[in-house]
């Protein structure tokens, strides 16, 4: 039934597009039904969607069929006289029993299936899934791995507003991500979701579903892929401005390869003894965690020496080049490259700053209450913090020449 | 319901008493709702 | 509408030009006013759609900022619920209901008169949100806390526009109510109300139960964000799912609110040009009635990704899916009323066969939602879009719309342009499909809701979606134009209208005269 279902499904497409004239051959695809997916669940899943469907479509056939028959057959110009009927118990009662044989008939396998989706017992690995405005963090409750996971640069770069840069030139476009979420084929993969300020959810639909990450809460979520390769998906829970732009990469990978990611990717071994015992702990403590982060990205190997020695200086230069990129990467979003902000959604410029350096400070790693900005604290080092805070102070028309040290940001928080 | 009174009096306070009554009821969601939450907030339930 | 024809009637002093409009108690007065409030609104959330479907016609953020798309999200939604649909079906109710039970007008005079001219100010405080710092409200019209407590400026006015909405509609549900209980004309008991009549009773009784819902769960947000109150804030104890619970606990009777009067009207028309009595009047009563019971245990089919305990789920799925059941025998009604009639399809008939149609859709695609496992994949993506627009657009608006045509007749005086008619139907019903069905493939392909930008794997059905959307919106302007033209004049109408009416309404001469039934008729 499915396949010749999804063919119809694809009939119907060409025929509501046909008035744009577009050459039949770039139908092919079309994505227009829910994807199979990658696991046993959302195969399941999948199932179900395509019988509901199936059972719709047939109610459909006879209940417009009476209708078009009727109004095709029973219309004055035919010179048919009205009949004069208006009830009949007996039809009512077949027509009310028939839908609550079918709904039941429904209920069962969805109710089996849905049984089957809640148990998260027997899981093989545990990762732990905050979301933040924008951006996901992911953390392996035991490799003690940490890291942050932003819309790639690319697709960034491309989807601001009049950025010339045509998004089909782009690869994966708003589906991908600096560092995706990296996991075993065939492990099942236990999920807790939670999110640091508003509510986010997590949606990879080749899992099969999706599942709200809400401050406060430690929902759960599992899925099992069974063959590797990238699933992508989006945050689709209303989260704020940047609601389109946090994107879902999983990257499912052989048992061999994940080994091997792991190893180049567990927190370093030479850090602190102090650092490396919190961050096998579950819950980091908040100077350790960074330093797992910053394992996983990019610039590691500048900023693993940086968290260590929490008492070292940075200077004006140091501050300014670290500094521009780190607020690219969490600042830009609302603030804008520029500095320029966005007033008219309430995001205030910084490229003529008005605030002093302790509200500056004050701000950064607290945030302020009741709007969107978000205390910075809990997620980037003493030392990120700093150079973000330099940089702001010195970019653009800002000549402070205030230059912030690690230990400034240790003292307020 | 279905009997109407007669008089225009009487209808009159029928209607009153019916608003007023409507109006009450409208209130009261209101009011126990706000403070089932509170007392929620507060742990009493 | 018209004023000379109360010439006969002498009622003492009558202000004239805006103060007539702005002191009158009359009904039909106060019910061209909701009309005409609302088609204004119909046009400002429209408006605001084209925004949203321009930027979506092309990937990549070509027009607006991504913070201004989600204010135009919210505001279209608020104003389209609270502004359009919710107001249209008042203003029919204020100008049927006393016309179909035979009362002189409405049982509390004054109290309507208020409860219309709060909206304006309503309105006029949500719309100037835009001009604030911070811009308008853009957290959904769901207004989900924490989110919505990043709200600037605009957020008071959201709150205090909302409770002046939920005033003005528990303030003409009581109206309404009291009326219907009250009013009737003698011999008229209550199973021989029309349906219109039924439906509005059934949906005033759900306002009453919900607005004031809505109302505390707006309080809470408010003294959350300013009087240092933890309702929904998790830091200080609170709990922001508690919120969803509350809010789908009127917003589910809330959706029921939108089409239940919508139900009313199409029960009117079909038997009109089908020349044939409604069939299974009682059972279309009765199901009215348990589409409302239910509509109070299903609201959390709304959060099933929130992460409900199984039974929970299992129950709010179950009883969802129970919903199917009256509402099917309100389909197979109207199918069955039709089935052996002798149909004509003016204007209004073509918009309710359009309302069967398109409105079992979106049941359709609400049943397949009801499943909770593929609701986990359908959630908050464009399929949930095309739902809710399929049943609310083909749904509650071709209703008004066919409600408007129907007794505009007897409310100008005037025949309006049958042509023109017709042809606003043909292009509203092909655009309309045009804009949501490709809706439905986005979505089950993946594409989230409230997103101003989109993968490019998602274009082309947007880009339709967009050029559908333009067609519905300017089209809409011949329905004013045909409106206000009949206002003007046109074709006299005859008391009747329509060769198969039936009803108290259609016993009064067309126009309505301002005064009706001031001796109650009496029915049989």
């Amino acid at each position: 039934m499915s396949r010749t279902t999804s063919r119809w499904i694809g009939r119907i497409a060409a025929a509501a597009g046909s008035a744009l004239a577009v050459p039949a051959s770039a139908w092919a695809d079309w994505a227009v039904n829910m994807p199979r997916g990658a696991t046993a669940i959302s195969g399941e899943v999948y199932q179900l969607h395509m019988l509901i469907f199936g059972v719709c479509v047939a109610i459909a056939v006879i209940v417009f069929g009476a209708m078009i028959w009727s109004i095709f057959y029973h219309r004055k110009s035919r010179g048919v006289e009205p009949a004069k009927f208006s009830h009949s118990t007996k039809v009512e009662i077949v027509w009310t029993t028939i839908p609550i044989v079918i709904l039941i008939a429904m209920a069962v396998p969805a109710a089996d299936t849905l049984v089957r989706m809640e148990d998260t017992r027997d899981s093989d690995m545990s990762v732990k899934i905050t979301g933040y405005q924008w951006k996901w963090e992911y953390e392996y409750l035991d490799e003690g791995i940490r890291f942050f996971s932003n819309l790639a640069p690319e697709s960034n770069r491309a989807r601001q507003l009049g950025s010339g840069i045509d998004p089909r030139s782009v690869e994966n476009y708003l589906l991908d991500v600096d560092n995706p979420l990296v996991v075993p084929v065939g492990a099942k993969v236990r999920l807790l979701l939670t999110s640091n300020d508003v509510i986010h959810s997590w949606w990879v639909p080749d899992f099969g579903g999706k599942k709200d990450a809400i401050p406060g809460y430690i929902n759960e979520f599992w899925f099992e892929a069974e063959t590797p390769g990238t699933y992508r998906g989006q945050c689709a829970e209303l989260c704020g401005r940047d609601h389109g732009f946090m994107p879902v990469v999983v990257e499912v990978l052989p048992v061999a390869e994940y080994e091997a990611w792991l190893s180049d990717n567990a927190p370093a071994p030479q850090a602190e003894p102090a650092a490396s015992t919190a961050a096998a702990a579950p819950a980091p403590a908040e100077d350790a965690a960074p330093s797992a982060a910053s394992a996983a990205e990019p610039e590691a190997g500048s900023e693993q020496q940086a968290a260590a020695p929490a008492a070292d200086g940075m200077t004006l230069e140091q501050a300014m080049s670290q500094g521009r990129n780190l607020h690219v990467q969490h600042c830009s979003a609302c603030h804008q490259a520029d500095g320029s902000g966005l007033p008219a959604a309430g995001f205030p410029a910084l490229d003529k700053l008005a605030v002093g350096l302790e509200e500056h400070l004050e701000v950064v790693v607290h945030g302020r209450q009741g709007t969107a900005m978000a205390a910075f604290g809990p997620q980037l080092s003493d030392r990120e913090i700093a150079a973000i805070i330099t940089y702001q102070r010195n970019a653009w028309d800002n000549e402070t020449g205030d230059v912030v040290q690690p230990d400034d940001v240790a003292a307020v928080r | 319901m279905d009997e109407q009174p007669t008089s225009r009096q009487a209808r009159r306070a029928r209607i009153l008493r019916n608003a007023i009554i409507l109006a009450l009821a409208a209130a009261a969601v209101y009011g126990t709702f706000i403070l089932m939450m509170a007392e929620r907030g507060q742990g009493v339930t | 509408m018209s004023t000379a024809t109360h010439a006969e009637h002498d009622h003492g002093h009558h202000p004239t030009g805006f103060m007539r409009w702005l002191t009158t108690t009359n009904h039909k007065d106060i019910g061209t006013m909701y009309l005409v409030f609302s088609l204004v609104m119909f046009f400002v959330g429209g408006a605001m759609a084209l925004v949203i479907r321009t930027e979506l016609f092309q990937p990549g953020l070509q027009f607006v900022d991504p913070a201004f798309f989600n204010q135009m999200t919210t505001m279209h939604a608020l104003i389209m619920i609270f502004g359009a649909v919710m107001p249209a079906f008042v203003g029919l109710a204020n100008w049927m209901v006393p016309l179909q039970i035979g009362a002189p007008d409405m049982a509390l005079p004054r109290l309507n008169n208020w409860s219309f001219w709060i909206l304006p100010f309503a309105f006029s405080l949500l719309l100037l949100t835009l001009f604030l710092p911070g811009g308008a409200p853009a957290s959904g019209w769901t207004m989900y806390p924490p989110l919505v407590l990043q709200t600037g400026d605009a957020f008071p006015f959201l709150i205090f526009s909302i409770h002046l909405m939920g005033l003005s509609s528990i303030m003409g549900a009581i109206n309404i109510i009291v009326t219907i209980m009250n009013m009737r004309a003698p011999g008229m008991g209550l199973l021989k109300m029309p349906l219109f009549v039924w439906s509005w009773l059934i949906t005033a009784y759900l306002l009453i139960l919900v607005m004031p819902v809505l109302a505390g769960a707006v309080t809470m947000l408010l003294t959350d964000k300013y009087f240092g109150t933890s309702f929904f804030a998790a830091a200080g104890g609170g709990d922001p799912v508690m919120f969803q619970h509350i809010f789908w606990f009127f917003g589910h009777p809330e959706v029921y609110i939108m089409i239940l009067p919508a139900f009313g009207i199409i029960s009117e028309i079909i038997p009109t040009f089908a020349r044939k009595p409604i069939f299974g009047y009682a059972a279309m009563v009765y199901a009215t009635a348990s589409i409302a019971f239910l509509s109070f245990i299903v609201w959390a089919h709304h959060m099933f990704t929130v992460g409900m305990p199984l039974a929970g789920q299992l129950f709010f799925m179950f009883s969802t899916m129970l919903i199917a059941v009256p509402t099917g025998v309100k389909v197979f009604n109207w199918v069955a009323t039709m089935w052996r009639g002798s149909m004509t399809f003016e204007t209004p008939m073509l918009f309710a066969l359009a309302f069967v149609f398109l409105f079992t859709i979106g049941g359709f695609s609400g049943l397949m939602l009801a499943i909770v496992p593929a609701d986990l994949q359908y959630h908050d993506s464009y399929f949930v879009v095309a739902h809710f627009h399929y049943v609310l657009v083909p749904g509650a608006v071709f209703a008004i719309m066919a409600g408007v045509y129907y007794w505009l007749p007897k409310w100008t005086g005037n025949m309006y342009n049958e042509k023109m008619g017709k042809l606003h139907f043909w292009i509203t019903a092909i655009s309309v499909n045009l804009t949501f069905f490709p809706m439905h493939f986005v979505g089950l392909a993946g594409m989230p809701r409230r997103i101003p930008d989109y993968a490019t794997q998602f274009a082309d059905f947007n880009a339709i979606a967009t050029v559908g959307a333009f067609v519905f919106g300017f089209s809409q302007l011949m329905f004013a134009w045909n409106v206000y033209r009949c206002a003007k004049g046109g074709e006299k109408a005859s008391a009747e209208v329509w060769e198969g009416s039936h009803g108290l309404e259609w016993t009064v001469p067309s126009p309505a005269p301002l005064h009706t039934f001031d001796t109650p008729p009496v029915v049989k």
